[in-house]
């Protein structure tokens, strides 16, 4: 029986060093975005964005804004885009085989004609149908790409293919953008002299409980359904502390897909958008990390914490599942694509320290958790718990969950203060406590059911049914 | 073994952290209530304080002085509701927030009331106070208060900062040194050791272009600095003022080792052109790279002549499509036969000129 004393310990031990590693690095996150938040809101405090905003001098800018299906709101979201602050600007929008009356509705609300438009095919995509431009000069920044569906990673390939400009910033369309997001999003790549910064996120909020008129954002409020309330808890933990901190050490592997700003010369020279996984967003992140790490070039990926960009969240369950589902499954890839730079100091910072925390954090946690959980029901089916040590060490890692959460509502707080009546913050405060219970667990499983998916090969992106952002939702 | 040294179990201990983690989390939503009190309390504040201020600057910017006032010293009246907030750090706060923010977008009459109120309310003893401080955003606050106010009697105080280490307050230096003497105010650039960024570029480009024209000095040393970004930025002030008379310090740039140097180069002199710029964009073309190729080929769009034509129809035939389009685009542009050699081309039935010919046939601007 020694053997069997010697796994047991060595599972007990293991998971102790793992959570004692885990604890750590939520620790080290929550103290590094500290110092970057505030020294960003100081250094912020001195930009005039207002004066830039019509600077012909400024950098070109090209939007790319993929589509399929959203003829329900297209017109809006297009309108929306339009009225960005920005002066040398060009807002693409590109329609991925729609099945719906989306380029339609579009050709005539912002009477567009077909033209023999010229595209350098620097990347490989599926085929272009027609490209469309507007007969009102009031449009002139629009461009409208009609093609086969080949997937969102397609779609922006597609658009970067069409886009004259040196930065492209990809959104998603139904994605409700600040006025003056592209200038904060802009701005560090145009201060940075020592490194060339490749790409620069910015923090992505729910817009559920907000009002929105127009495509534009009137008031933020807090969700009253729990679901869009708690990933909104979520976001504020992962973009206000995560990705500050993970910038901070220039080791940012993720810029949202929702809304992000690349160095289109390196995008290209990496190949573009992967369309071979669903997580194309991070993987592209990492193959421009990779390439400047294996060319030698300084660089570094930003971000910035402003919230520029509100999304629609899952409101069910079921949508949910998909959602984190397909996450899942784009971090496996993405970290097996890019495998050779676990653990290797070749490639810096990332190599021993951003992907080993993806990997052993990001991608092994639910699994680990999930494990836990099993070895946890048959050893207590076999009366081998001792029980008061195993509520001790739950009450333990509950509280330390929650109590990280409530950091990041004070974050919030003190950076901020989106939500600013003292009934929002409460919710917000009262839905840390409820989060370990009642969605912690369906992320992780909804996780290991990404990994199954991944391991039957299904490549599914999942249907995203929204419920539209514009209706403001009774109370 | 550490938990037998101390007489406790493990349950005793996770207990222990237990409480320490709750002890944390009554310790955040304490500091949460207060700083929601705060924060609520100062906005309630806030918007009065700021109707307050807003009306005294709504009255400065219309004040005009009476005879009697220009005899002695004019003043705007200051209610006694705001003397007595003075004192106030918060108050005091919004008050130049607001005074600072309107003067940003004042020139003219209006700009010097406001100024004019700000000595009156004896505000810059509070900058000089902030640039005394160890902070460096309070030091860059207070040298851009002294700029915004044209207080130009503190210009040694804000010199020392024009290099220094840290770049905010060296930015706010050096815009406040171009706010105090105009064009004469970027002299700093004849010693700036450190570069200057794209986006500083930006704040001084947009500074400059609300100051009336003057003679630009400097500039010829600032094409030779070995400073890159100044170089830079000289030659986006050559470009944006058409300065013809630095023509052929730019031709001296095309053989500059930097790149970007020369891309911009480029760029610049198209805006200062004479009979042999097209020439000389020609001569360089052979040893430049892609970026730098397209970017002659784009200036050539706008200066070159019928004698231009057969090195740009050359060019059709190059393997980079980006190139051949390029190219197209320029004898598009020169009227009226550059295009007619596209569609003669040897290659114009084949891809992707034929697509090519389509695009500029549509007319796409």
């Amino acid at each position: 029986m020694i053997w069997l004393r010697l796994l047991y310990d060595l599972v007990t031990y293991g998971l102790l060093c793992y959570s004692l590693f885990l604890l750590t690095g939520y620790i080290c996150i929550g103290i590094f975005s500290i110092g970057e938040i505030n020294k960003y809101l100081q250094k912020n405090s001195f930009t005039n964005y207002r004066m830039l905003a019509s600077s012909n001098d400024i950098p070109g800018i090209s939007i790319l804004a993929p589509a399929y299906n959203e003829g329900a709101n297209i017109i809006e979201n297009v309108r929306s885009l339009l009225s960005i602050h920005y002066n040398n600007l060009e807002v693409i929008i590109i329609n991925d085989g729609s099945k719906d009356d989306s380029i339609d509705k579009l050709m005539v609300a912002y009477d567009l004609e077909k033209l023999d438009y010229f595209v350098n095919q620097k990347i490989d995509t599926k085929k272009i149908r027609g490209i469309y431009k507007s007969k009102n000069s009031i449009y002139r920044k629009l461009i409208v790409v009609d093609k086969e569906n080949g997937g969102k990673a397609d779609a922006l390939n597609v658009g970067i293919n069409v886009s004259k400009n040196e930065y492209v910033v990809c959104i998603d369309v139904d994605c409700i953008i600040e006025q003056d997001a592209l200038l904060k999003l802009i701005k560090p790549f145009l201060e940075n002299t020592r490194e060339r910064v490749i790409a620069t996120g910015g923090v992505v909020r729910i817009a559920n409980g907000c009002e929105i008129a127009n495509g534009r954002l009137i008031k933020v409020g807090l969700p009253h359904d729990f679901l869009p309330r708690v990933q909104t808890l979520e976001y504020i933990r992962a973009f206000l502390l995560g990705r500050m901190a993970w910038s901070r050490l220039n080791a940012l592997m993720l810029i949202s897909g929702a809304f992000g700003a690349f160095d289109k010369e390196i995008v290209i020279e990496c190949g573009g958008y992967n369309h071979k996984t669903v997580g194309e967003d991070m993987e592209l992140v990492v193959r421009m990390r990779r390439y400047m790490e294996e060319h030698d070039l300084p660089y570094k990926v930003a971000f910035i914490p402003d919230p520029l960009c509100w999304t629609e969240a899952p409101a069910s369950y079921k949508i949910l599942g998909r959602q984190r589902n397909r996450w899942t499954r784009g971090t496996i890839e993405t970290l097996k694509f890019h495998k050779v730079i676990f653990l290797n100091t070749t490639y810096g910072v990332l190599g021993v320290l951003g992907y080993p925390y993806w990997f052993f954090f990001e991608l092994l946690a639910p699994l680990v958790e999930f494990t836990g959980i099993i070895i946890f029901v048959f050893l207590a089916l076999f009366g081998a718990i001792n029980w008061p040590y195993f509520l001790a060490l739950l009450v333990c890692v509950y509280t330390f969950g929650v109590l990280y959460s409530i950091f990041a509502i004070l974050m919030e707080v003190l950076s901020y203060n989106q939500y600013r009546r003292g009934k929002d913050i409460l919710n917000l405060m009262l839905t840390a406590f409820l989060e370990p219970i009642f969605f912690h667990p369906f992320v992780v499983w909804a996780a290991v059911k990404g990994n199954i998916d991944y391991l039957q090969k299904k490549s599914s992106w999942g249907e995203m049914t929204r419920t539209g952002l514009s209706q403001p939702k009774k109370t | 073994m550490l938990f037998q040294y101390f007489n406790l179990s493990g349950v005793h201990f996770l207990i222990g952290i237990t409480i320490i983690f709750c002890g944390f989390i009554i310790l955040l939503i304490s500091f949460i209530a207060i700083s929601i009190f705060i924060l609520n309390k100062r906005e309630l504040n806030y918007y009065n304080w700021k109707e307050l201020a807003d009306d005294l600057i709504t009255i400065a910017i219309f004040f005009e002085p009476d005879e009697l006032d220009l005899l002695n010293k004019p003043a705007v009246e200051i209610s006694p509701k705001v003397q007595k907030l003075l004192p106030n750090k918060y108050f005091r706060k919004i008050l130049t927030n607001q005074l600072l923010s309107a003067k940003e977008n004042m020139i003219g009459s209006s700009g010097d009331n406001l100024e004019l109120l700000y000595n009156q309310l004896g505000l810059e003893v509070f900058a000089l106070k902030k640039i005394k401080s160890k902070s460096w955003h309070k030091i860059a606050n207070g040298i851009k208060e002294l700029g915004l106010m044209n207080l130009k009697k503190y210009r040694m105080e804000v010199e020392p900062f024009l290099n220094y280490r840290r770049t905010l307050i060296r930015i706010e230096a050096q815009n406040t040194m171009l706010k105090f003497n105009g064009f004469q105010g970027l002299r700093f650039l004849d010693t700036a050791t450190n570069p200057i960024t794209e986006w500083h570029q930006l704040k001084l480009l947009e500074e400059l272009a609300q100051l009336p024209p003057d003679d630009f000095t400097g500039i010829e040393n600032w094409l030779n600095s070995t400073n890159d970004s100044v170089v830079l930025f000289a030659l986006k002030l050559v470009r944006n003022y058409h300065l013809f008379q630095f023509h052929q310090q730019l031709l001296q740039l095309f053989s500059h080792q930097n790149e970007s140097i020369r891309l911009h180069a480029i760029g610049a002199i198209k805006e200062i052109p004479n009979e042999t710029t097209a020439n000389h964009l020609i001569a360089l073309y052979p040893k430049e790279t892609l970026k730098n190729k397209l970017e002659i080929l784009a200036a050539l769009k706008d200066l070159a002549m019928e004698e231009e034509i057969p090195f740009i129809v050359s060019c059709l035939d190059d393997d980079f499509t980006d190139i051949k389009f390029a190219a197209a685009s320029s004898l598009y542009y020169l009227k009226p036969n550059g295009f007619k050699y596209v569609l003669t081309h040897l290659d114009a039935d084949k891809e992707p000129l034929i697509s090519i010919i389509k695009h500029f046939k549509s007319d796409i601007k």
